[in-house]
């Protein structure tokens, strides 16, 4: 009784498995099917593919310039290209591409001319209220906005290349712009020629990573009301600012390259409004203010190479409790600015290369404190012309004299161990 | 003519003579030499050794020009009892003092960056205006000590002088602006850096060392004026002026003077 009760078992835990195999081994292949599509196929266009096409499938795109425009993709497919093909927009108005269905994925396609216009939000890759979108290794040339992504979760945005026509500000878009959004992440894409490089607004628990940033008019990187995001190992070089983080919590900034944002009201990393985030391990190199900030809280900067930057820090009256703390700062013109006379962050163990204090006990830090705030970025801010005296003797011996009996500079800024040797 | 090359001649050698303008190429050889070592790229060797140029040759000049001309009182008085041109005498003199300083500056600062093959137009600009500096200062110096027959008063004048253009001057500039932060300021600064040979020279090199994206609005229009060709030609025609008027000054001071 005994035994045969536990071969039924067995037989049943068999016949499980085998159901299981099978159901792994059939439902799948049964369900994917491929469309070929090139110029001489029977499939002439990526439209006619998709009329065919179902759920689950896969559409291969040969070498080939497609016209497409207006192409809304409601089922959940994979458009794949295979050697690049060109999807050529025309500048209709229009999007190029719309997905509005979960589990869709566009890669290898080299996207032009999408429209432009000055009324709607035209987009190469339009994604809206959808999850799950896949979006990698394009190519994507002249568009307004090259890929816009509007009330979706979950979508990864990997290795594309976006090359925008650099308009003028007030006329050009972002090159991926999410608009509310979760769960993103936005990986090794280069961006260029647009208005900003990535634009997040209402998105929260995202990533941003690896991407290169460069000479986009306006930011490399925006935030508007997006929280507990991160992005790390980013480079942003020559754009009118690096990153704008604004009204945003909780964002952490690792290990990124902000350089050569070079200009009057050129900033490194502008921060606005911002409260617990952290930056961390970033370079910030040549630009003309390295970190703003402005009405943000509670943030820390830690372990960031400041190097010869116009500004190192320009941190307003109104941000309270930042910590800043092993940070080196390495030949910056000014080392910090401020417009208020008194301070409520803290400064302890910065590397300061222009300080001068010595070490007695050897201990590695500085024994007397330094104060960062020099009286000629004070005039600077009080005076715009006072640049004209920049490097001239009175600006010297006046900084000297403020530095032994601070009266103008805030009285309590002032970094109490300074580091002796850069961290 | 020959007259005159035969006094710029002797003026020369005396000038030679002097054992610290050795010391003078020395110390612009070894700054430069510890910068061109140790500083990274030559943007910043260059703003290094600015300080340095704006502090040093200008007061070598003029201490060096008004002390050379009260100790050759007697010389001068020997040759003006030649019948030689008043005019020759001084010329002579002004060209040796300034184009010896400025040969000791440009062989000193040059050398260590040369060897290093780090000569770049940053560093040569410098030169450049290191060298107007030193016409200029040699100019002014030499109308200091024509003016004044006792040579206290004319090396402490001379040294006032140096004084008002490296520090007064400026903090008159600054004052300046607090006095007037309500006006727009941008051309009549223009006329405040013009005014002063240090700041002139300063700011077109800082101009030129992209330096002025710090500086907002204004910055940007003074860069557009210093970038461009007219702007430089300009700087350096007033420079020019700076030479050129205390020389023309101290010459007719000198013709008319009673010895």
């Amino acid at each position: 009784m005994g035994r045969s009760s536990e071969n039924s078992q067995r037989q049943l835990i068999f016949k499980f498995l085998l159901f299981i195999f099978f159901l792994a081994h059939i439902s799948i292949p049964a369900a994917a099917k491929e469309l070929t599509v090139c110029p001489t196929c029977d499939l002439k266009t990526p439209q006619e593919a998709y009329a065919k096409a179902q759920d689950g499938d896969r559409i291969l795109i040969k070498p080939g310039t497609y016209i497409v425009h207006g192409f809304n993709i409601e089922k959940s497919i994979d458009l794949i290209g295979e050697g690049e093909p060109t999807f050529d927009g025309q500048t209709p108005p229009g999007h190029m591409i719309q997905i509005s269905k979960p589990n869709v994925k566009i890669q290898g396609i080299h996207f032009t001319n999408a429209g432009n216009s000055t009324v709607n939000d035209l987009a190469a890759i339009y994604v809206n209220e959808t999850e799950k979108c896949f979006i990698a290794d394009n190519f994507i040339e002249n568009s307004f906005f090259g890929i816009y992504i509007a009330g979706s979760k979950s979508c990864t945005i990997l290795n594309n290349k976006i090359l925008g026509p650099n308009r003028i500000e007030s006329e050009s878009g972002n090159a991926i712009h999410i608009w509310k959004g979760e769960d993103m992440s936005i990986v090794n894409n280069i961006t260029t020629g647009h208005r900003d490089g990535i634009y997040f607004e209402f998105v929260s628990n995202s990533r941003i990573g690896g991407n290169y940033s460069h000479h986009n008019q306006r930011y490399g990187l925006h935030f508007m009301f997006s929280n507990n995001n991160e992005y790390r190992k980013n480079r942003f070089t020559h754009n009118g600012a690096g990153v704008a983080v604004m009204y945003s919590k909780k964002i952490m900034m690792q290990e990124n390259e902000f350089s050569d944002s070079w200009g009057p009201s050129a900033f490194g990393l502008l921060l606005k409004d911002i409260y617990d985030s952290k930056i961390e391990k970033n370079y910030f190199t040549k630009n003309t203010i390295a970190v703003y900030m402005e009405g943000s809280n509670r943030s820390i900067l830690s372990e960031n190479n400041l190097t010869d930057n116009g500004w190192a820090l320009r941190v307003m009256g109104n941000c309270e409790d930042n910590h800043f703390t092993l940070n080196n700062f390495v030949n910056n013109t000014f080392e910090m600015s401020t417009n208020s006379s008194s301070n409520y962050n803290t400064f302890h163990r910065n590397y300061w290369s222009s300080y001068e204090g010595y070490d007695l006990n050897r201990d590695g830090l500085g024994d007397i404190p330094y104060r960062p705030v020099k009286l000629s970025a004070v005039m600077m801010e009080k005076f715009g012309l006072s640049f004209l005296l920049i490097k001239s003797l009175f600006l010297t011996i006046a900084d000297k004299a403020e530095s032994l009996f601070p009266s103008l500079t805030p009285e309590n800024l002032y970094d109490d161990e300074p580091l002796m040797k850069e961290f | 003519m020959k007259q005159f090359l035969t006094l710029l001649k002797y003026e020369l050698l005396n000038v030679l003579r002097g054992r610290w303008l050795f010391f003078y190429t020395l110390l612009f050889s070894g700054v430069s030499y510890a910068i061109a070592k140790l500083g990274g790229d030559s943007m910043k060797a260059a703003l290094s050794l600015l300080n340095m140029v704006l502090l040093v040759t200008p007061i070598v000049s003029i201490l060096y020009s008004a002390i050379y001309w009260y100790n050759s009182d007697g010389f001068t008085t020997l040759l003006l009892t030649q019948p030689l041109r008043r005019w020759g005498i001084f010329a002579s003199r002004w060209i040796a003092i300034s184009l010896t300083l400025s040969l000791c500056f440009v062989v000193g600062t040059a050398l260590p960056f040369v060897i290093d093959k780090t000569l770049t137009g940053a560093i040569i600009n410098l030169l450049l205006m290191g060298t107007g500096l030193t016409f200029a200062f040699t100019s002014i110096g030499l109308l200091v000590s024509v003016i004044f027959n006792d040579r206290m008063k004319g090396i402490g004048a001379a040294f006032l002088l140096w004084f008002y253009f490296s520090i007064v001057h400026d903090g008159l500039v600054f004052l300046t602006m607090v006095i007037f932060r309500e006006y727009p300021l941008e051309k009549p600064s223009m006329a405040l850096v013009a005014s002063n040979p240090i700041d002139l020279t300063r700011i077109m090199l800082l101009m030129k060392f992209d330096v002025a994206a710090l500086m907002g609005y204004t910055g940007r229009v003074l860069q557009r004026f210093f970038s461009n060709n007219w702007g430089y030609w300009a700087t350096l025609l007033v420079l020019l002026l700076w030479i050129i008027i205390p020389l023309a000054a101290s010459i007719r001071r000198f013709n008319k003077k009673d010895f």
